[in-house]
């Protein structure tokens, strides 16, 4: 086969339906951008735009040139791709390149945000390591790898600070671990003190999970022993986490909680929530119009060309708009899905899972901040919110899913 | 290898599509919520909306003295701010509101860009607007989106007593400041304690701001505020009760008002102070308001250097005060006794050069206590070639000239103590000669001290050995009076390391009281023969001009234990300068117990 036939082999067995979802999505968002910053005399603002569509078009011409690829290849270096993202990431903390927040660096002219790719190379990375280990997954030594591969990269970047994006890391090991086989029990046994920490805040939801955690453990007719230090080790972190924080001074609460997200200003983002659900609600169902939301026009809503670009699209596209969006996403993910199943190479089936579970990890935390339903921490909503390095990120992913469907 | 496949359970697949489905699902469900259910009530409220959070700043503290006279307290005034975004769409606001506040354009749109914090958040430009700068903003809102006005409560001070450099003074957080406490929720235009109490007590006094969000019309002005958003009231800031004698500090800033110096009474049996000045002092009503420009070079400017906290950093040469050093230096170190002698001719002659006595006409036979009392050159002369440089260095680390008092307002300074290598330093390796050591022993030379490590020295005697952190916080409350909170007195007690003898404290006693109540005293005119006073004068030779006026010491009373030290710039003697107004200010201090005697126990009849 010639390297002609080759790629026009290739382009016909793309799938169309995913890359016409992408390409309805980075539309919208476009459409969305140019209304948040039409009216505005601030020339950055205006470059936004130009920006953005500037990083489609890249985009779009990286997710043909990935598809190309064979997942052989990827295959071959994917260590070598997380090592390098890994390095890229920790060049944020380079003082003479990166900013004051440490979250992007200055690569000639233009900011740039490695964690948006380090997500893209953790797939990989883990793809291949759980391909590897497939048949020491059931025993702790084939977990130790990817859970301190994942650790680390998280703290990193939460340490950036940027809480948002370091939550993506684990939503993305955890599915992806259950994908390749871990037994559901090991991961639930990993997870549930996280819950019970978490629950114990209050009694109610904390009373509630551990009989919700003992049934379920009766249930899994495992020996009393197990049972038994399941009980002892959630109650414990139950019990200790309240106390531990009830006795610090509220300074040092406040302190830890703005250590670890910068954004939790508990007025600030109450602010911004009220403004975006008034700028949802009034939408309605048919919206008010491209360019004729008020809440978003009057510019009471910060960031609403980044993390808050969904309330600019329910406040001027209404319930029909955003429910095309989220069919759309829909659409996208089970085809992701879809395509994994089919599949009969591991590593790939791996990726493509790992990239729907940080697709829908992202697009439920972005959404879902933006009418109250989740806390606000900073997550762009992929395709959509305005930012090169997720968009560039995205697409790299998004041409790997190509060569998916290629391979099946 | 890499295709090795394991073949996936249908669970699994359908496990991921029911999480697809389930969390889209709940977005959808809370667009619905949203957008269908709540349509009309966000519709309405987008209408007119203009939701706007507003920050309401708390009350400060308030400030009392040790009898409960407010001494401080705050007065509403407006301040102006600026909402960027709205004001940006019409460039003639800040051409007109530059007229209305008397500022230049420039100036104001520096002011803007200084304090924004968000295209839609106010930016304050000026605070302490009058009334009528306030109705002509009224009048003309029309023409001036985006300027709102609000309460702004500001510092006021219903004495006529300065206290300037103890209290101190609020103004707009500084970007060192805004970094340094980043966590605590300052934010740009906020006020914060500059120097002095405001600042050491700023924890103390500034409470908790708290918001509320409020609709705003198209104009920018106050609709109503949004009942069912969270909102959050102010936490007044807590009441802080001082140390200070009110009516004493009045009478000792009389005293210094056309004077440079400064003078500090305090309880030495627990550090807490009485009254502090440094003159000349300024008027803290003007940095009520925002400062102008104007004023602040003026007082910056000034010759005088009123903004200079001379009581806690001055350093000054103390003169004969330090004979008191060189005399437990002597003794207890077991180089003198009592009754060690010296025949003081009225000079000293060391080589070929003559040291002069104070008393032209010598003092004759003289021991260490009337020494002390009379406060000769020539004893010390020869005391200081007995004890030697380092004896002399090391007592004075014993009695804490090394280091600051630690006193609870952070403008303080140490003084400077010479020993041998910075004599070396300063004047080469064995170039300085033995005259260096008798200016040393007369508090002269390359010896610099602050007043109050004088007022400290005093305390630490008084005690033998032991004093408390100079202080002027006694108590706080807060401002439902629900929580009292006194400053812990133990923190503040020091007990100096050596161990000096009884017998040394006793001599040093009775020097001081000779200097008081002995026929050839240094201050006996300024005795005052009810009380049991010990002191001691001291006379510094400035190079710049004429002597500094000194007199520091103790009244020993059983109830009202009493240090002081008082220093007159260019003052002359201090027996004839700095004791008699001593005599004064411990006069009037006794006499207040009196007649509050008086009062109670004709009240009680």
């Amino acid at each position: 086969m010639t390297a002609g036939q080759y790629i026009i082999s290739k382009l016909i067995s793309l799938d169309w339906l995913i890359l016409s979802v992408i390409v309805i999505l980075i539309f919208l968002g476009i459409l969305a951008i140019n209304s948040a910053t039409v009216e505005t005399t601030t020339e950055s603002f205006q470059n936004n735009f130009q920006r953005q569509i500037i990083w489609s078009i890249i985009g779009i011409f990286l997710l043909f040139s990935v598809s190309m690829l064979n997942f052989r290849w990827i295959y071959a270096v994917a260590y070598l791709l997380l090592l390098g993202g890994v390095l890229f990431l920790l060049l944020t903390y380079v003082p003479a390149i990166s900013g004051s927040s440490r979250r992007w660096i200055w690569l000639g002219g233009i900011t740039v945000q490695p964690s948006e790719f380090m997500k893209i190379f953790l797939i990989i990375g883990l793809a291949r390591l759980l391909t590897d280990n497939i048949k020491n997954l059931k025993k702790a030594k084939g977990l130790i790898l990817p859970f301190f591969i994942t650790a680390f990269v998280t703290l990193v970047v939460l340490r950036q600070p940027d809480l948002g994006t370091a939550m993506v890391f684990p939503a993305i090991l955890f599915p992806m671990l259950y994908w390749a086989g871990v037994p559901t029990m090991t991961l639930f046994v990993i997870i549930a003190p996280l819950i019970s920490l978490i629950s114990a805040f209050n009694l109610i939801s904390f009373v509630l999970w551990i009989g919700a955690l003992l049934l379920l453990l009766w249930f899994s007719r495992k020996s009393l022993r197990f049972i038994v230090i399941m009980f002892v080790i959630n109650v414990s972190v139950g019990l200790v986490t309240p106390l531990t924080w009830n006795n610090l001074k509220p300074y040092q609460q406040q302190r830890i909680l703005t250590y670890v997200n910068r954004q939790l200003d508990p007025r600030g983002s109450g602010y911004q929530v009220l403004q975006s659900k008034v700028a949802i609600g009034s939408g309605g169902i048919y919206g008010k119009g491209l360019g004729d939301g008020t809440q978003t026009q009057l510019k009471f809503l910060p960031e609403q060309h980044t993390d808050f670009i969904i309330s600019l699209i329910g406040e001027e596209l209404g319930f029909i708009g955003v429910s095309v969006i989220l069919v759309l996403f829909m659409l996208l993910l089970f085809r992701m899905i879809n395509i994994a199943s089919n599949t009969k190479n591991l590593f790939e089936s791996l990726i493509l899972l790992g990239g729907a579970a940080m697709l829908l990890f992202q697009v439920f935390i972005n959404i879902g901040m933006t009418t109250g339903i989740v806390p606000v921490t900073g997550l762009p909503l992929p395709f959509i919110s305005y930012g090169g390095s997720s968009l560039i990120a995205l697409m790299l992913l998004m041409g790997m899913v190509q060569i998916g469907n290629f391979e099946t | 290898m890499y295709r090795v496949q394991t073949p996936l359970s249908d669970s699994r697949k359908n496990v991921a599509y029911l999480t697809i489905v389930i969390a889209i699902g709940i977005l959808l469900w809370s667009f619905y919520d949203l957008q269908v259910k709540s349509y009309e009530s966000y519709l309405a409220r987008s209408e007119r909306n203009r939701v706007r959070q507003v920050t309401v700043e708390p009350p400060r503290g308030l400030i009392y003295d040790r009898n409960g006279i407010l001494l401080v307290e705050n007065r509403p005034s407006y301040a102006v701010s600026v909402i960027p975004w709205e004001a940006n769409r019409s460039p003639r606001v800040y051409e007109l509101l530059s007229g209305y506040l008397g500022y230049d354009k420039e100036y104001l749109l520096s002011r803007v860009k200084k304090n924004s914090i968000g295209q839609f958040q106010p930016a304050k430009v000026k605070r302490s607007i009058n009334l009528i700068t306030l109705s002509i903003l009224e009048e003309h809102s029309i023409e001036l989106p985006g300027v709102v006005y609000g309460l702004f409560p500001e510092r006021f001070y219903p004495t006529k007593a300065g206290m300037s450099h103890m209290l101190g003074y609020i103004r707009e957080i500084s970007d060192a400041d805004l970094e340094r406490f980043k966590t605590r929720g300052y934010k740009k235009g906020d006020l914060i304690g500059s120097i002095g109490l405001e600042r050491s007590y700023e924890e103390i006094l500034r409470g908790e701001k708290g918001y509320e969000y409020i609709q705003v019309d198209a104009l920018g002005r106050r609709i109503s505020k949004i009942e069912t958003a969270e909102s959050k009231s102010p936490i007044p800031g807590n009441d802080l009760h001082l140390t200070i004698d009110l009516g004493m500090q009045l009478e000792a800033e009389n005293i210094m008002r056309d004077k440079r110096g400064a003078i500090i009474f305090l309880d030495p049996s627990n550090g807490e102070i009485i009254s502090f000045v440094s003159a000349p002092f300024y008027s803290l009503a003007t940095f009520a308001g925002a400062i102008t420009p104007e004023v602040w070079n003026a007082l910056q400017n000034d010759e005088s250097d009123p903004l200079f906290n001379r009581a806690t950093m001055s350093k000054y040469p103390p003169g004969s005060t330090f004979k008191l050093i060189a005399a437990a230096a002597a003794i207890d170190n077991g180089i003198i006794d009592r009754n060690w002698t010296v025949n003081c001719p009225g000079y000293y002659k060391l080589g070929r050069r003559i040291f002069k006595c104070n008393k032209f006409s010598g003092h004759g036979k003289i021991s260490v206590v009337e020494a002390i009392g009379q406060s000769c050159n020539v004893f010390f002369y020869n005391l200081m070639f007995e004890i030697g440089l380092e004896k002399w260095y090391e007592q004075s680390k014993i009695f804490q000239f090394d280091s600051k008092t630690h006193i609870d307002i952070t403008e303080e300074n140490s003084g400077m103590i010479p020993d041998k290598s910075l004599l070396d330093n300063k004047y080469g390796e064995g170039k300085w000669q033995e005259g260096h050591l008798l200016n040393l022993v007369l508090g002269q030379g390359d010896l610099l001290v602050t007043p109050i490590q004088m007022v400290n020295l005093m305390s630490i005697i008084r005690n033998e050995g032991k004093y408390y952190n100079p202080h002027f916080a006694k108590k706080y409350y807060s401002a439902n009076q629900e929580i009292r909170s006194f400053f812990d007195i133990e923190y503040h007690e020091k007990v100096i390391s050596a161990d000096i003898s009884s017998e040394t404290w006793k001599i040093l006693k009775e020097g001081m009281n000779y200097v008081m109540q002995g026929e050839r005293g240094t201050g006996r005119f300024s005795n005052l023969p009810e009380l049991d006073i010990y002191a001691k004068t001291g006379t510094a030779q400035n190079p710049h001009g004429d002597d500094h006026a000194w007199f520091v010491g103790f009244v020993e009373d059983d109830r009202n234990p009493l240090a002081f030290a008082i220093i007159v710039e260019n003052g002359g003697s201090g027996g004839a300068t700095a004791a008699p107004i001593g005599k004064k200010l411990i006069k009037k201090y006794y006499d207040s117990f009196a007649s509050n005697f008086a009062l109670e126990s004709h009240t009680e009849e």
